[in-house]
């Protein structure tokens, strides 16, 4: 038991370090009643609601997902918003507004620095004023489609909390799964676009204080950008399915290896996931895990483990070369050459500690 | 424009001579008009932040109903009183001397003020190691120069203010240990009375660097309460984001606020 013990101290240090690289986070907590009371004190400062601006909602809809975005105007033209993560790496994507009408968008401009991207938009089409003007504790609302279902509405309010050169950090508690959504005040000017949740480090400083355990929620402005037009289809095709597989990696290994961080001596049961090489892995070491017997059987069972986790240290080592080869390329985004070079020190991250796993667990038993 | 030689020995004059019967009013305008700050101020608390960092460093500043400040203190990130300086007047309204405690090291340091209303200069020296600051006024009573010496008389630092007419501050040029330029800020300003935009060029070495000011909320008196500042590395054409402060400024004032009605004869 202390040998597993032993072992586990690397395996939870990993995981607590998987979390500063996620941008993932909880679900929206239920507020308390105090917050609860701020929150409709605030709500109450807004003479609208989502039904009198679901012409300018849009529900974005690729093949197993779901994001938020926007039309406003901005420099005299109409353009559907939206993160960049969100459609990066969509086969098929629909634009269809809270009121039901379907978008077809002409063109897809990227933010050069910004998890940004704006979609051209017919002359004519109704959208949002976008406002420079964001005082501190000024009230916002966040409004959105909750689901793949258009019609069910999202309002959260809360109030500006932090102003940045190319960030807003608000207080209404939106969860990743909302971004895209825009950030209105009460003049129906956005401030900003939805974008990312990070959750504090926790620190013996922070313990007692308001930024213990903090979840800080941020939202990119749109003004003061540069945007590049881009040939969506081969920039999607080269840059954006890599991105959006690597991913997909990047989270099954953390999802597998917290899984196995808990019952290193059991099976793992994640056993779908669409990273194929992921649950190839997967199915090679629960063989591994059937192992039992005699000297001899225990002996084997720890050389084939610690292959097992060299095995997937050796895939993410490559991982990460190819995504730092990637994120080196002239034609990216700043968002994108960021996110991919973040994936690379992830991987290259999970690839060291794997290794010293591997390593140490040639004498697990 | 160099630092005039004939200023050690007016120091050593002044440091000599009393101006009992002088205020320092009659020399320099009071600190709330030189800090361009508009109506009666009481108090500011300023709360600052970095590239939106949850840590904030926090300053509050003191004012009489005249302007003078009267004492500032300063908090560091751990929220944990780092200095405090604390003025003294005489009857007259006259600053006659300053205590300087620097909470970290538990140091006080007090510094006595000399007047020299004929030349507009006041000189600040500290009583323990002999340092002494010398500013010298305009005759519209702004301050032009400022020169930092040893004890003995070696200077540490200088900086020169040119000034437009109505006062406001153009260009700020600090002046290093050698009586060199080390850099100078260039201002630019608003209709409001606020600083829009400061170039800033070092001029012993090949860099630029610009200062963009945002204000986010103004109060009724005119003064901005929160300003965003973003700093930019400038090369030829190009600037790149550095960094970005945050400030945002609690006043308050000897009168009550004005409201909507105080306008409203």
């Amino acid at each position: 038991m202390i040998m597993i013990f032993k072992k586990r101290i690397p395996l939870l240090l990993f995981i607590a370090c998987c979390s500063v690289f996620s941008e993932e986070e909880p679900e929206a907590e239920e507020p308390h009643d105090e917050q609860q009371e701020e929150n409709a004190l605030i709500q109450s400062q807004f003479d609208y609601s989502f039904e009198d601006i679901s012409d300018r909602l849009v529900a974005i809809k690729y093949e197993k997902g779901f994001g938020n975005g926007f039309i406003a105007t901005m420099e005299g033209k109409t353009y559907l918003f939206t993160n960049q993560h969100i459609i990066l790496g969509a086969n098929q994507l629909s634009f269809t507004t809270a009121a039901g009408e379907k978008l077809r968008p002409r063109r897809i401009e990227l933010s050069t620095t910004r998890d940004i991207a704006r979609l051209l938009l017919a002359d004519g089409t109704k959208g949002f004023k976008i406002t420079k003007h964001m005082p501190m504790d000024s009230p916002v609302g966040l409004f959105g489609c909750r689901e793949a279902g258009d019609e069910v509405a999202l309002e959260l309010y809360g109030t500006v909390t932090g102003v940045g050169a190319d960030r807003v950090e608000i207080s209404a508690e939106f969860s990743a799964k909302n971004s895209g959504a825009p950030i209105l005040n009460i003049q129906q000017e956005v401030l900003g676009i939805a974008s990312y949740v990070r959750k504090s480090r926790t620190h013996a400083m922070k313990e007692g204080t308001q930024f213990e355990n903090r979840t800080r929620r941020f939202c990119f402005r749109l003004t003061g950008n540069q945007w590049k037009s881009v040939n969506w289809k081969k920039y999607n095709d080269k840059f954006g399915r890599f991105y959006h597989q690597n991913a997909l990696f990047t989270d099954g290994v953390i999802e597998v290896l917290t899984e196995w961080g808990d019952t290193p001596r059991d099976r793992i049961s994640v056993v779908e996931h669409p990273e194929k090489s992921l649950i190839s892995w997967v199915t090679s070491h629960n063989q591994i895990i059937k192992i039992h017997g005699g000297p001899t059987q225990k002996k084997r069972f720890a050389a084939e483990y610690s292959k097992s986790l060299k095995t997937l240290s050796d895939t993410c080592a490559r991982r990460a070369r190819q995504t730092r080869m990637f994120s080196e390329k002239n034609k990216l985004t700043g968002f994108l050459r960021d996110e991919l070079s973040r994936q690379a020190s992830t991987l290259e991250w999970m690839a060291k500690l794997l290794t010293r796993i591997s390593h140490n667990a040639q004498d697990y038993r | 424009m160099k630092i005039q030689p004939t200023a050690i020995a007016l120091l050593a004059a002044l440091l000599s001579t009393t101006f009992a019967q002088d205020t320092h009013l009659d020399i320099r305008v009071p600190d709330t008009v030189e800090s361009d700050l508009f109506g009666p101020i009481k108090s500011i608390e300023t709360d600052t932040s970095y590239n939106m960092s949850t840590e904030h460093l926090k300053k509050v500043r003191s004012y009489d109903p005249s302007g003078n400040l009267l004492g500032e203190m300063n908090w560091n990130y751990a929220e944990e009183l780092k200095s405090s300086r604390t003025n003294y007047f005489n009857e007259h309204g006259s600053l006659t001397e300053y205590r300087f405690i620097d909470h970290t090291d538990e140091e006080t340091n007090y510094w006595e003020i000399i007047l020299s209303p004929s030349t507009r200069q006041i000189a600040k020296r500290n009583k323990k190691t002999g340092t002494t600051k010398l500013r010298t006024y305009s005759p519209q009573k702004y301050q032009v120069q400022y020169k930092e010496t040893d004890k003995q008389k070696k200077l540490i630092k200088a900086s020169r203010t040119k000034r437009r007419a109505d006062h406001r501050e153009t260009e700020y040029t600090r002046i290093d240990q050698k009586n060199r330029p080390l850099y100078t800020y260039y201002f630019k300003w608003d209709d409001r009375g606020f600083i829009t935009k400061e170039r800033l060029r070092y001029h012993q070495e090949k860099k630029e660097r610009l200062h963009s000011y945002d204000f986010l909320t103004v109060d009724a008196y005119g003064n901005w309460t929160q300003r965003l500042m973003i700093r930019y590395d400038v090369g030829g054409k190009e600037k790149t984001k550095i960094s970005e402060k945050l400030t945002i400024r609690m006043i308050e004032y000897f009168e009550e606020s004005l409201t909507e009605n105080d306008y409203d004869f």
